[in-house]
Order: structure tokens, then sequence, then C-alpha cells
């Protein structure tokens, strides 16, 4: 294939942007084989594809029991009873809808900074969202109770003649996470429209072949196309990012417009937000290490990717910790006793030791990655990811289960304790977002193949023709732009 | 000779493309189009292609959707269906804004998504320009030009001789 | 790059500017004299707020463009320097708030009486107490000047060996700077604008605060940068292109955008919580007339840059985006207003009202000017000292050189 190589030669200059984001000798052909047999070829996916598969399977099942348990006996299942009504689903599901956020702010906001890291890991990070915004979304709908009357929370004009209590966040939250859904299986898709054409034109089975083909919607690569393609492209990313933002805050605001103690911190919002993400990075962190193992796509999902990560997982952390000093020091400082007691029972309180192994895991542990060597160290950076996982499941713990048994009144303080059926509907959802996500590695390409494809552009100088048949090749300038122009 | 779509230029990289499609506006020829794997940049300048529409639509179906949702709750909540909930005035505007710029999001980001395929006529599941040879490959690793017939200058010999010599590595006839 | 020596057309301007905002400054704290040592504490307040909040932003975006060391960075940098270093003089001019914690003027809780009354005002004593908050504000204004004493110093190292070492070291240590410099700032503002109100207190209040600066200091240097190069001077003509202004409109936009989240999380939620402690921060800014200063408020702050700056065509024309960035920094003068002045008539009682902020008007502008007029004579200076573009180290010219190849 000669005529398809574009010779990245070492005498040249690699854009520094982009330099490290891939690795070894790459064409646009390699890029698209590589990425593409991972759909198309059944022998790359081994053992641990099998397995996981297996366990997610098994989980998905468990959740299924859940649920008809759930549907014959009711929410009494759950350890929730007051005065702690909000236990663990609500907590399995703000934990899961915060990480569904890094995966927006990695395609989206990185998009929008023209951050060419973003290439390899954005499509993982979307479907990561997709898949873990599906988990948080059942833990509400089933916990309302009457889950076959769930479409009350919509406006629409009924016989009752009533509408939805617009000044409830509860209800701002049914907005924002269906708006947020929605709009990221949009933005998947659009995503992926150009590699399932590739998929389409690489097929060999017809049916492959055929399906990928209507998915695609017939897509051509025409310059006309792309230029909408980007600019729509442009135009999502801008809207996914606040919307991103406004989701979590809203989740915050669940908690934050009642005046429990300890919820009512205008804090929140942000901290929430750096929280989910937090939580998010670490969880691309514990996708990305094994797929890039399991799938050799140490060329595409290469150290600098990791590394940034872990960089923003610690940036995130950082503003998580600001926020837990925050709501500290001004409990302390407000003079309101309830704040105070509320503060004082959280950290010296029966729940202490979730408190303080709060804070080893998710504020003092990932302080580690200030090191570049923890950076580049797998194992390490797994072992952490863990960590800032387990830490922020806790910190819902925290907000949700603490402050609802020690409010203002005595008479109304109590004691959480969890039911088998929380934890195995916990573990259920696990095992739903393992096998989607798997799934997902089986049959769509895990990684963005043609903004890669931009990527070998930028790091390799295109091979320059020697035009000498041409008759005006001296009038001709040598084209503008191809590599002068970050992408944008 | 009606069945004629056009004439398709094969190239290997995005700059040969570039290079050919300024040459081709240069000689003349407005009505072609560029296939490429990935955004060539530059091209849509080269070609004279720039649609606005999109953006414009997207602002205005944004603003169209932050007013649905503002007023569809001031009307429920003040009009329609007034209740006293926690002694907030009916008109609670602050507590409206949350509803009203998720449904902004929701209009201007589907208007964006789908407005993006009905504007480049998508889906269209047959389309001439796949009768090219090779063609397949314009989603891997080739780089097509394309000049269609439509073109007032187009001249079924003259337009292949040109586009020969502008770089391209196969230049082959493609039917309707 | 001829006459090198020939300082570019706006920072001449402003140059002759600083003396006459100083003169008009002092003429008009003159003229305020009729309010009293308080009046004079309450203007000294808010001029000082004011060039405060654009000091740390510009400290604050010094330190970003140092992480970064992003291509949007490199013609702002030296104006974020220059406004940085005026940080001692900002810990200078912090002397009067200790004077007026110990004479128990400013704060509640400086004055006995109003703490004999309150409870809570006795319980936070501990924390608000004339010593400990010189102590506090002392130590926080000497860590700021060492931090940029240190890396501007580091800077000019830079400037001087262009080692990619040093480059990288100062990445690092403006990165821990960052993170203490954030907490610093809360502890700052707590003490020194917070505790004006008698009891409210919002724990974003620091972010708040820090969002401002950042957008308001932003502003200014972008504004000034693309005045340099609308009048042609020397590197910024060739240097501030389309892709830039793209990037410095769409920061702008995004610490806007920024800036109404934290807002109105704020708001939505103790407008919701309906605590009296915490909604009479609103209360004193909707009551009468102050109501409408709001909205206009609101929307010379948010909705106007908002939509200006959504516009891709307005962030291709470098007059368009400079008049954009300079109201973002006079909205900033409007804000720091709408957060401060209210406060001081927080715990004061009745009578204190309207007509008392009205009549210590000319002090408020009077403090504005006069510390304005000296830090834009010490950025000034700064300016003439340094490089208007910093050489910067090579991986970033490396950078800057591919993408205009």
């Amino acid at each position: 294939m000669a005529d398809t190589l574009i010779p990245s030669n070492n005498n040249h200059t690699v854009d520094p942007a982009v330099a490290g984001l891939i690795e070894g000798d790459q064409t646009y052909e390699t890029v698209s084989e590589r990425l593409a047999s991972i759909v198309l070829r059944q022998d790359r996916h081994g053992l641990p594809w099998w397995l996981l598969i297996l366990i997610g399977f098994g989980g998905v099942n468990v959740l299924g029991m859940v649920v008809v348990k759930l549907l014959f006996t009711g929410v009494g299942i759950f350890g929730n009873n007051m005065p702690v009504s909000w236990g663990w689903p609500i907590i399995n599901f703000v934990w899961w809808i915060g990480i569904g956020h890094a995966g927006t702010l990695i395609s989206a906001f990185l998009l929008l900074m023209r951050q060419g890291w973003r290439a390899s890991i954005n499509r993982l990070a979307e479907a990561m969202t997709i898949f873990a915004v599906s988990c948080a979304g059942i833990f509400p709908a089933l916990h309302t109770g009457r889950p076959w009357v769930d479409y009350w929370l919509f406006p629409y004009p009924n016989i009752l003649a009533m509408w939805p209590q617009w000044r409830s966040p509860l209800l701002w939250d049914v907005f924002a996470v269906t708006v947020y859904a929605l709009v990221s299986i949009l933005f998947w898709f659009v995503g992926l429209i150009p590699d399932l054409a590739t998929l389409r034109d690489r097929a060999e089975n017809q049916y492959a072949k055929l399906v990928y083909g209507i998915a695609c919607l017939g897509w051509r690569g025409s310059a006309e196309h792309w230029q909408r393609y980007e600019n729509a492209s442009i135009m999502l990313a801008g809207l996914a990012t606040p919307l991103v933002v406004s989701v979590e805050s809203i989740i915050a605001l669940d908690f934050t417009i009642g005046i429990v103690p300890g919820w009512h911190a205008t804090i929140f919002p942000p901290y929430f937000f750096a929280g989910a993400l937090y939580a998010g990075f670490s969880m691309v962190i514990m996708l990305a290490i094994p797929l890039r193992k399991w799938y050799h796509l140490e060329d595409y999902i290469t150290p600098k990717h990791i590394d940034w990560c872990a960089k923003l997982m610690l940036v995130t952390g950082l503003v998580v910790l600001y926020g837990y000093i925050m709501e500290c020091c001004y409990a302390y400082l407000s003079g309101d006793r309830y704040e105070i007691s509320m503060m004082h029972y959280r950290q010296f309180g029966p729940y202490w030791a979730a408190y303080w192994l709060l804070i080893l895991f998710s504020c003092v542990l990932p302080q580690m990655l200030w090191i570049p060597k923890i950076r580049h160290n797998n194992a390490a950076l797994y072992f952490l990811a863990i960590m800032v996982s387990i830490g922020m499941w806790l910190e819902k713990f925290i907000v949700v289960v603490v402050s609802l048994t020690h409010d203002y009144l005595p008479s109304s303080w109590g004691y959480f304790t969890n039911t088998f059926w929380d934890v195995a509907m916990y573990a259920g959802t696990i095992g739903q977002f393992i096998l989607l996500f798997f799934l997902f590695v089986r049959f769509l390409p895990v990684i963005n193949i043609s903004e890669v494809r931009e990527i070998v552009l930028r790091t390799s100088r295109p091979f320059r023709r020697n035009h000498a048949s041409s008759t005006n090749s001296d009038s001709v300038t040598e084209p503008a732009g191809i590599t002068s122009e970050p992408v944008e | 000779m009606s069945s004629l779509y056009g004439i398709v230029a094969e190239f290997t990289t995005a700059e040969d493309l570039l290079y050919a499609a300024e040459a081709a506006r240069e000689a003349g020829y407005r009505k072609m189009d560029a296939y490429s794997p990935f955004p060539v940049h530059g091209i849509s300048e080269v070609l004279d292609f720039d649609d606005a529409r999109l953006p414009w639509l997207v602002f205005i179906m944004g603003a169209a959707g932050c007013a649905t949702g503002f007023v569809l709750q001031v009307w429920t909540a003040v009009f329609n269906y007034p209740w006293n909930i926690g002694g907030k005035p009916l008109f609670s505007w602050p507590d409206f804004i949350p509803i009203a710029y998720e449904s902004t999001i929701l209009f201007a980001a589907f208007t964006a998504g789908l407005g993006m395929l009905l504007l480049n006529g998508l889906p269209r599941f047959y389309h001439p320009i796949f009768n090219t040879p090779r063609f397949e490959r314009a989603t891997s690793d080739l780089f097509f030009l394309c000049i269609e017939v439509r073109d007032a200058k187009f001249d079924r010999e003259e337009t292949a001789h040109f586009l020969h010599t502008h770089g391209a590595h196969i230049v082959s006839e493609v039917e309707k | 790059m001829a006459e090198k020596t020939q300082m570019p057309r706006i920072l001449r301007r402003i140059e002759i500017l600083s003396p006459i905002l100083i003169i008009l400054g002092i003429f008009l704290l003159i003229v305020n004299g009729g309010s009293g040592i308080g009046g004079f504490y309450r203007a000294w307040t808010f001029g000082w707020v004011f060039w405060m909040s654009i000091t740390f932003g510009c400290f604050g975006m010094m330190l970003i463009c140092y992480m970064v060391r992003a291509r949007w960075c490199r013609p702002l940098i030296s104006q974020f320097e220059a406004g940085s270093s005026t940080m001692l003089f900002m810990g200078i001019t912090a002397i009067p708030f200790a004077i007026a914690a110990y004479t128990h003027h400013l704060y509640p809780w400086a004055h006995p009486t109003v703490v004999a009354k309150d409870q809570i005002l006795q319980y936070r004593s501990i924390w608000f107490n004339p010593n400990w908050f010189l102590i506090r504000t002392f130590m926080e204004f000497t860590i700021f000047s060492t931090m940029v004493f240190l890396l501007i110093r580091s800077s000019k190292i830079i400037e001087i060996t262009r080692s990619t070492q040093e480059a990288s070291q100062r990445s690092f240590n403006a990165a821990i700077c960052f993170v203490f410099s954030i907490l610093l700032i809360t502890v700052a503002v707590t003490d020194l604008i917070m505790s004006l109100d008698r009891h409210w207190y919002s724990t974003i209040y620091g972010f708040i605060f820090t969002i401002t600066a950042g957008l308001s200091s932003m502003g200014l240097c972008v504004a000034i940068a693309l005045q340099m190069r609308l009048d042609g001077d020397a590197p910024y003509d060739t240097l501030v292109d389309k892709l830039m202004t793209r990037d410095w409109g769409n920061l702008l936009l995004v610490f806007t955008m920024v800036w109404a989240y934290f807002n109105l999380c704020q708001y939505i939620i103790q407008w919701s919580g309906n605590l009296p402690e915490e909604v009479s921060y609103y209360v004193a800014r909707n009551a009468g007339l102050l109501a409408f200063v709001t909205v206009f408020f609101v929307i010379i702050r948010f909705f106007i840059p908002f939509l200006l700056l959504i516009s891709s065509r307005l962030k291709r024309v470098p007059r368009m985006l400079r008049n954009t960035a300079l109201l973002i920094f006079f909205a900033q003068i409007l804000d720091q207003a709408w957060n401060i002045i209210p406060m001081f008539h927080s715990w004061s009682g009745p009578g204190s009202g309207l007509r008392a902020q009205l009549q210590s008007f000319p002090g408020y502008f009077g403090s504005l000017f006069l510390i304005g007029g000296i830090w834009t004579f010490l950025f000034i200076r700064s300016m003439k000292q340094n490089a208007l573009v910093p050489n910067e180290d090579p991986q970033i010219l490396e950078a800057l050189n591919h993408a205009h190849s």
C-alpha cells in the first residue's frame, strides 16, 4: 500500500499540541484498520471480554430480580425509612450521574478548547456517560414507589387537571436528567456517523454492512457535509458543556433548596459538579487502562492521555477538597447551632468512619497525583481511581444519610441501616454498566477513528508530491491551512 | 451522456486534494464537491462553501425553547393551576429558571444535530458518488474530488485531462 | 520592531491618566470629608476591593498562563505580571482596614455595642477580633506578595536563559501557588468583605469573588492588548490574529457564564431557603430604587456581554471585542458597588439607608480614582520594565512557529 502511506519521517517538526498523542508508524490506513477491526473481527475479543460480559450479564439478572421484588413488594425492601427516606437509591443515583459527567466534559469541553488529546478517549467517555446515566435513571424511577405512574412527572394535560410542581428541585431533576440523556445520545450518535460509514465500507459481512449502512445514514464524507458537521459538533459541544454543569448543579439543588443542616450551602452546586467529574475521570482511567492493554491500543491511548486524565482528576479533586473545607469552616464560623452540630455529627458522630474515609480516599491519597511518577504508573493510578470512586460514593452517603438522621428536632433523629436489596440493586447496576460497555466495545468503534486520522495528519507532515506533470504548478502556491490551523 | 454524474479524481493525501481543488477553482470550475475521511481544513473556503444558516437556526430554536419552558411554567403555575406552595409567590421566577434553561438546551441541541442532518440531505442511502471505483476507501484513507456534469465548464475529455494533470491518482467517470 | 523604545500609544495614555486620577481622587475624598471617618473607611473599602479584584484577577490569570502555557496567553502575560506586581501596594493600602478594626469602624464585629447585643457575633469573635484579623491580613498579603515576587523573578530568569526545565518548574510552582491562592483569597474575602455584613454568609462567596476578579482583569488586559493591536504596535499587530481573538472571546464568554452560574446558584439557594440571615442580602439589594440598579447590573454584567460573545463574528473583529472587554471591565465597578455598598447598611439600623449611600458617593469615586491612579501608575511602570511579549520557553516558541508556518 505504498500509495496510501504518509511517511512519518523523523526529521520533521511535530505540532507540539498533538505530540505524544499517537505512537508508532501510523497512516490513515493503519488507524482505520486497527480501530475498525475491534468491531469487525471477532477474534480480537478474547477471554477478558467474555468474562466481563458474563459478569455484566449476571449483574443484569440480579438487577432484574431486585426490580421484580420491588414491584411486587414495594420500596420497603430498601433501607429507606423515616427519617432517611433517601437512602441508597438516591446515593447511587447521584453517584452514577456524576460518573457520566466526565464523559461529556471530555468530549464537549475539550472540543471547544481544541485539545487534540480528546480524540482517542472521547468515544469511550461518551459511551460511559450514556451507560452511567442509564444506570442512574433506574434508581429515582423505581424509588418513587409507584414506578408505573412515573409519567406523572412530565407536564402533560391530564384528566387529574394537575400540573407538576415547578418550584421543586426534584422536578428540575427530571427535566435535567431527561435532557441530559437525550442530548448525550444525540451527541454520541453525531460523533459516530463518520465512523459508522467507515465500518459500512470495511465490513465484509453483508448483514453488518447493511446495519452500519443504515446507521450511518448514507454518510459520504462530502466537504459540504463536513463543514456543517463540524459546525454542528462545535455547537453541540457548546450546548453540552453548560448542560452538564446544570445537571449536576440541579442535583445539588435537590439538597440545597431544602434548609436541612448540612445541605443548605451555596457551594454545593460547583463542588458537586467537581465531585462528579472527579468520580468520572477516575472511571475513565479505570476503563481506559485495561482497554488499551487488552485491545493493544497503546498507540492511540498513550501515556499522555492517561497523564491528562490523572491531572484533571487532581484538579477536580482539589475543587472538591475546597468544597469540604468551605463546608466545614463556614459551618463552624456561621454561629448557627444546627450547622455546627451537623458538622460535628458528621465528623464525630456514629458515621465518623465514613467521613474520615472520605477525607482519606478523596482528599489525602489523591494528592499523590502531584508526583509525575505516580501518574505514569498504571497500577498506582488504577488504585487511586478506585479509591476516588469509593470516596465519591461515601461523599453522597454522608450528604444524604448523615444530614437526614440529624436535623432540627431530636425527636426525628435516627440511624440508617441498608438492606440486602440496596446492595443487590447497586451491584446490579454495576453489572448493567459493564454489560452495556463491553457490548459497545464489541459493536461500535471504541475510539473515534475519523478524529484520530486528523491527529495522524497533524503528527506527520503530509507527503509532498512532486507535481512535475502539473501545468501551472508555479502559479499555485502551497495550499495553506492543512497544518497551520489547529483543529477547530 | 445524460446518465453521467461527474468525473471523479482520486487523491492519496489531503494536501493533494486541496491543491487540485484550488487549481480547479482557478480554472473556473464551480460545481464540485470533495470527499474525505476527515474534515480537510481550508477545503470549504476553496469550494466557496459556507452555510451560516445552522448557527442561526440553533440560536432561534434555543430562544424558542427558553420561551416554551418559561411560558409553560408561568402559565401553569400562575394561571391554570394556582396553588400556594411553601408560601412562595405564584410567579416564583427564580425557580422557573432551571427548567427554562434545560428546555433551551434541549431545543438548541436537537436543532444542531438534526438540522445538520437535514441540511446535509441525510439520510440518503443512494448517491451517484458511491459508484466511484474504490470509493469505499473515502471513509478510510482516500480523498476524492468530483467535478459534476452540471458545471458550466464541464467537458468530458478536458475535465478528465485537467484532473489527471493536477495530481489525481485515478480519474474515473461516474454514472448516476 | 525598529522603534522598540517607543511605548504603545495606549500605555502612554494610561500613564498620563494616572496623575489625573490621583488628583481627582484626592479632591473627591476631601469633598466627601463631611461624611466623617466612617465615610472615609466605607469609600476606601469600595475603591480598594475593586482594585484588589483586578490585582488578584491578574495574579490568578498569570498563574493560569504559567500553568497552561497556551498560545492565547502570550500577548497577555506581561500585563498579567504587571497587574499582579501591584500586590504589595494592595497590601499596604489594606492598612486602613486594620486600623478600622481597632477603632471600631466599618466592621460590625469591631463595634462593642453591636457585638454586645448579638449572640452570633459574640460566638464569631473567636475568629473576628482585631488582633487575629490584623495577623491574618498581614499574612495573606505577605504570602501573596512573596508568591508574585518569586514567580516574576523566575519568569525573568526564563526570559534570559530560556530554559525548558526552569519553565516546567515554574508551571509546577504556579499550580501550587494557585491552589493556595484560592484558599487564601477566600479567607481574605471572608475577612475583609463578607464580614462587613452582620450575619450573612455564603460558602460560594470566595468563588464568586475569584471569578469576578478573573473576568474583569481578563477584560482589562484583553482590551489593552486589542487596543495595541488596533494601533498597530510592534509585536501585537502580527501576533494577535483571528485564532487569538477567538480564544480570548471564548474565555471571556466562559468566565461570564461561570460568573452567572455562581451567582445564580447563590441566588436560587438563598431565595428558596428564605432564611432571614441569608435572604437579607438580596432583600437589601432589592429595596426601592436599588431594585432597578440590580436589574441594570444583571443586564450589563451578564446579558449584554453574553449575547455579544456568543457571536463568532464579534470574536473576529478586534474593535468589537475590545469594546466588549471594556464593558466587562467597567461592569466590575458596578458589580463591586452592588456587592459592597449595601453591606455597610446591613447592621447600623434605620436612617442610614439610601440617603446615606448617596451622600457618600463622591467618596466612593474618590477612592476608586485615587487607588486606581496609583495602581495604573505601578502597572505602567512595570510594563515599561519588561518586554511587551515575553520570549518564552523554546517549547512554546516551537509551537508558535509551527502554527504560523
